[in-house]
């Protein structure tokens, strides 16, 4: 366990960089920006590494690589830093296999920063050299070898990567309650995204339970009687179940007006108010975790916001998901 | 050397080093702070710097009541007095208040401070409101000065 002292240094780091966070305001000015206008503020605002980027995307992959590099030289416990780079290592091993599937290579589409190594990866999934790599990771890939579904090698996937994390997690010196409730948070929230995109493509309960992620708090079960329910009752009848006001209200207002961009984002802001909730606890991670999640956030939303700028489709603060930033 | 002085070289002892403990830690945190928030932003030295010295009061304290005592017993001029050991006892007694508070309030306000510092990080123009919080912390260490003051003058 880091001491309390080195815990303040890097909260104190990070609170000086939080002001970088785009506030409301930056976020309006974004909004109403034309393209070029909106990267030119962006860069101004001392987005992206160089401050040379040419395209939103290149400043925003430049800006999540600068706090990745952030972090992992403040960050007092990296063990506790690192499950975060759990599902960059997660996406490469999807691309992997697909692309193994469909004769792809998909070399040039693989992330940089993850937990593992791409080579070590592209070792493991070639040869089968499993040294170094976590025990879920390996499990996961031996079950793939002979899969071609898309959905399942996804969903195999995913469980590898919560139960790589949740495996750190259960050692005695990582034990860490506030990550426990974050990550299996985070898997109920995928396993209602999965069953609301299930429900709307008409899936059956045996297609959706392939699809869903063990290690949850919420009740496979009860996840399962929702499909039944079709999309809108099905997302009513999961805001019964779900344990978190913010999760429950999100599902209300699905079947109120379906909008799975909408509910994914409101999904986000729960998991990331259980870290919120502790941020104040200035001896501890979750200051630290605080700021790489908004900064991963933040990065979603420029995305979304230039994705919607491209395609020349107006996009509001609500819609981005700003008002609750 | 009699009981009664080594009572009240104990009690100094303990304002002293009670104190000066509490300051110690509070200082060290605010400062661990300050450093972390002064290597993003070193223009903010001069704001954190005043929150960060705010801790180290405890420790003037628990100075100032040992050297009251020695003065008082004689011991600082060389010629220690001939105390009863409920004199003796007394004295200890006076150290007593600014020894437990001055560290507990040093340990505190040290933890206030460095909160302080991060608020002052975020927003610069705050950093007053920081003082603000981390001084009423002050309070009861002075509190627990002018008790063992009170004490200390009040033993004949």
């Amino acid at each position: 366990m880091a001491g309390g002292t080195q815990y303040l240094f890097a909260v104190g780091r990070v609170k000086a960089k939080e002001e970088e966070i785009i506030d409301a305001g930056m976020w309006q000015r974004l909004i109403d920006a034309e393209p070029d206008e909106a990267l030119r503020l962006l860069k101004d605002h001392g987005y992206g590494e160089s401050g040379e980027e040419t395209s939103a995307e290149a400043m925003i992959a430049s800006e999540m690589t600068k706090t990745a590099k952030f972090i992992a030289e403040i960050s007092p416990e990296p063990a506790f830093t690192d499950l975060f780079l759990f599902p960059i290592d997660g996406y490469n091993l999807k691309l992997m296999l697909k692309g193994i599937v469909m004769r792809k290579d998909v070399t040039p589409h693989l992330r940089e920063g993850g937990a593992i190594a791409i080579q070590r990866l592209q070792r493991a999934v070639e040869s089968d050299a499993f040294d170094g790599l976590p025990k879920a990771f390996a499990r996961a890939i031996k079950t793939l070898e002979t899969e071609t579904d898309a959905r399942v090698i996804s969903t195999v996937v995913d469980q590898a990567v919560y139960d790589a994390i949740l495996d750190v997690l259960s050692e005695k010196k990582h034990d860490n309650a506030l990550l426990k409730r974050y990550f299996k948070a985070s898997i109920d929230h995928t396993n209602i995204l999965s069953v609301i995109r299930a429900g709307a493509l008409g899936y059956d309960e045996k297609a959706v339970s392939r699809l869903l992620i063990d290690g949850g708090d919420m009740d496979k079960a009860k996840l399962l009687s929702a499909v039944s329910d079709g999309e809108d009752h099905g997302a009513l009848a999961l805001a019964g179940v779900a344990a978190e006001d913010g999760v429950k209200k999100a599902l209300a207002r699905y079947a109120e007006r379906p909008n799975i961009g909408m509910l994914e984002q409101a999904l986000d802001r729960a998991s990331l108010s259980i870290i919120s909730s502790a941020r104040g606890d200035v001896f501890g991670i979750a200051p630290i975790l605080y700021f790489r999640l908004m900064k991963e956030r933040e990065g979603k939303m420029l995305r979304m916001l230039f994705a919607a700028k491209r395609g020349n489709v107006p996009i509001t603060a609500a819609e981005l998901g700003v008002k609750e930033a | 050397m009699n009981t009664g002085i080594v009572l009240a070289l104990v009690g100094a002892a303990l304002s002293a080093i009670l104190g000066g403990i509490g300051s110690a830690y509070g200082v060290q945190a605010a400062g661990v702070a300050a450093a972390g928030v002064c290597s993003e932003k070193p223009d903010l030295f001069g704001k954190v710097l005043v929150l960060q010295a705010l801790p180290g009061t405890q420790g003037i304290y628990g100075f100032l009541i040992a050297v009251l005592i020695l003065v008082q017993t004689g011991v600082i001029s060389g010629s220690p007095a001939d105390l009863t050991v409920m004199q003796g006892l007394s004295y200890l007694i006076a150290g007593l208040p600014i020894a437990f508070v001055g560290c507990g309030s040093g340990i505190y306000q040290g933890k206030t401070a460095a909160a302080s510092i991060l608020m002052t990080a975020k927003d610069p123009d705050s950093s007053a409101k920081g003082i603000t919080m981390t001084a009423l912390v002050e309070t009861y260490a002075i509190l627990a000065l002018l008790a063992s003051i009170l004490i200390l003058f009040g033993i004949r």
